[in-house]
């Protein structure tokens, strides 16, 4: 009986204070609505970034007088490194193999045919466990007998520091507008359910007089709190659906777009829509209920 | 039921509520408490529902030391005790039937024990047609009698009554005065704050007149004023 009841008495007070009520819900609509934008956007640029880590790799160039026993020796050095975690992979590329790439690349291969010998080194692709750790791989390999002295070790620090750093920058700058988002939300919550609390001091009063506890009181204000927050947080939803649906997927239709090109993924729709619910009732809960925590005392 | 033993309560610098107050009441008495505006009646009344707390003193109500009271239990006091306001203190957008519900709520009451209470109230203080009616749709006289319905209707042991008839006019006030003095005929304790001396002389109950924050005058059987030479002085409790 007694959810029934304060759900009754929180419905009872969304009626009474209807401007209120509805600002409440806007301010939800709002913050969830960009939170709800962000999310996908975020996770696509993050996935991005993780597919181009991914490609940063290190090319270990083998001399051509080096031999048999000090490439397996290079090659051992390397397996060390895996044992270790530092790599994840590696490939031998033999001269032929480096050739035959080269011609594939090459728009016209002809030119090939004119070489007296193959002059592209054997190497070693080596691909790092994680990107940061690249130059201690390079250390590691540095040196080595069998790693021809000119060409030596290259890897695309640059690409790699880059692509660091702007994940990175991703993951904070966005971790925190979305907690400033929802810091915002659940203080304009707590403001609103504030407001109507104060509307409604003299009636609290009464309660209190008939011995009413704090949480009897409180209940119907928290759930006013849940409610807004899943109210706003339904019609964000449905606004982004209808932005789904008429903006995105005609991109991701679109061959030549830059979502199709990159095939990194993002969250699906119905996870997204359950996360912002979710996070609009949590949001209306701890708005009311931080704000309720100061009132009430007798 | 209520000691009241040597309770001082100051509000400010030199505001004085009550000054050093002795006093008992028992259980099932009906008492007048009189004194011109700003003698501490009210700051008795609220100090009785721990609205606010003695700076000295110790005051204990159906057995229950006040003083030394978590605040969470405060709300349990209250439920045992019926209050009745001046200004009837009613919730303006429920129902009489709501209003008085509210009360059964709050202590948990279910559906069942509601529909079978309110109705049964309501009717004992006369306003079975006005159950879906709002307070603002009642007389003065109507919404008393909805504030005393609900200040009865868990049965406590003690009603306090702060001013009920000062909105008042005569005719409906009496009708008020008899409906708590039934109350108090059920064994009821019954503590009423007033200006009313017609009434206070019509009934020739306890007198306790308080001046300043002290008790001037504590007299069974008595008159508003200290006129009646005839009735004996009780000695304060404590």
């Amino acid at each position: 009986m007694r959810p029934g009841f304060f759900l009754a008495e929180a419905l009872r007070s969304i009626r009474a204070n209807a401007a209120i009520s509805i600002a409440a819900t806007v301010t939800v609509l709002i913050a969830v609505f960009i939170l709800g934008a962000f999310i996908p956007s975020f996770l696509y640029v993050q996935n991005t970034v993780d597919q181009q880590k991914d490609k940063v790799d290190i090319n270990v160039f083998i001399a051509d007088s080096a031999t048999v026993q000090q490439v397996n020796g290079l090659q051992r050095n390397i397996d060390g490194l895996r044992e270790q975690g530092l790599v994840r992979e590696s490939t031998y590329v033999s001269k032929d193999d480096a050739l035959a790439d080269l011609r594939e690349r090459l728009r016209d291969p002809s030119v090939l045919e004119e070489l007296p010998s193959n002059p592209l080194p054997a190497s070693f692709n080596v691909l790092p466990a994680d990107p940061g750790q690249s130059q201690q791989i390079v250390v590691a390999l540095q040196g080595h007998p069998a790693v021809d002295a000119d060409l030596g070790i290259s890897f695309a620090s640059d690409t790699a520091d880059r692509l660091l750093t702007v994940a990175r920058v991703i993951q904070y700058a966005g971790g925190a507008l979305i907690l400033v988002l929802l810091v915002a939300s659940i203080l304009l919550i707590g403001n609103t359910i504030r407001l109507s609390f104060v509307a409604r001091r003299r009636e609290v009063e009464v309660m209190k007089l008939v011995g009413a506890t704090n949480w009897f009181i409180r209940w119907p204000f928290v759930i006013e709190g849940i409610l807004f927050g899943l109210a706003g947080a339904t019609v964000a939803v449905a606004m982004l659906f209808g932005i789904k649906v008429l903006v995105v997927d005609s991109w991701a239709a679109d061959a030549d777009s830059a979502l199709t090109r990159n095939d990194a993924g993002t969250i699906g729709f119905l996870a997204l829509a359950a996360i912002l619910v979710a996070a609009g009732a949590i949001v209306g809960a701890l708005g009311s209920g931080i704000t309720l925590r100061r009132f009430l005392r007798v | 039921m209520v000691i009241f033993d040597g309770v001082r309560k100051v509000y400010g610098q030199d505001s004085i509520g009550l000054d050093r107050l002795s006093l008992s009441i028992e259980h099932g008495e009906f008492v007048f408490l009189v004194g011109p505006s700003g003698s501490g009646k009210s700051t008795f009344i609220r100090l009785l529902i721990k609205e606010i707390e003695a700076d000295e003193g110790t005051i204990t109500v159906g057995g229950r030391n006040l003083n030394s009271m978590r605040r969470g239990r405060v709300p349990y006091l209250r439920r045992s005790i019926g209050c009745v306001f001046q200004d009837y203190k009613l919730l303006p957008g429920r129902t009489v039937h709501d209003n008085v519900a509210y009360a059964l709520q709050v202590t948990g009451e279910t559906p069942r024990g509601i529909r079978r209470k309110v109705p049964e109230i309501l009717s004992l203080v006369g306003l079975s047609e006005m159950a879906q009616r709002l307070p603002d749709e009642l007389s003065g006289g109507e919404q008393q009698r909805v504030s005393v319905a609900r200040a009865f209707v868990n049965h406590p042991r003690l009603l306090i009554a702060d001013e009920p008839t000062g909105n008042l006019d005569p005719d409906t006030s009496i009708g008020i005065m008899q409906l708590l003095y039934r109350i108090n005929r059920t064994g009821t304790t019954v503590i009423m704050a007033t200006h009313d001396r017609e009434m206070v002389d019509k009934m020739q109950m306890r007198v306790v007149a308080l001046d300043h924050g002290r008790l001037v005058r504590d007299q069974r059987r008595a008159s508003y004023s200290r006129a009646d030479v005839g009735a004996a002085r009780t000695p304060p409790a404590g």
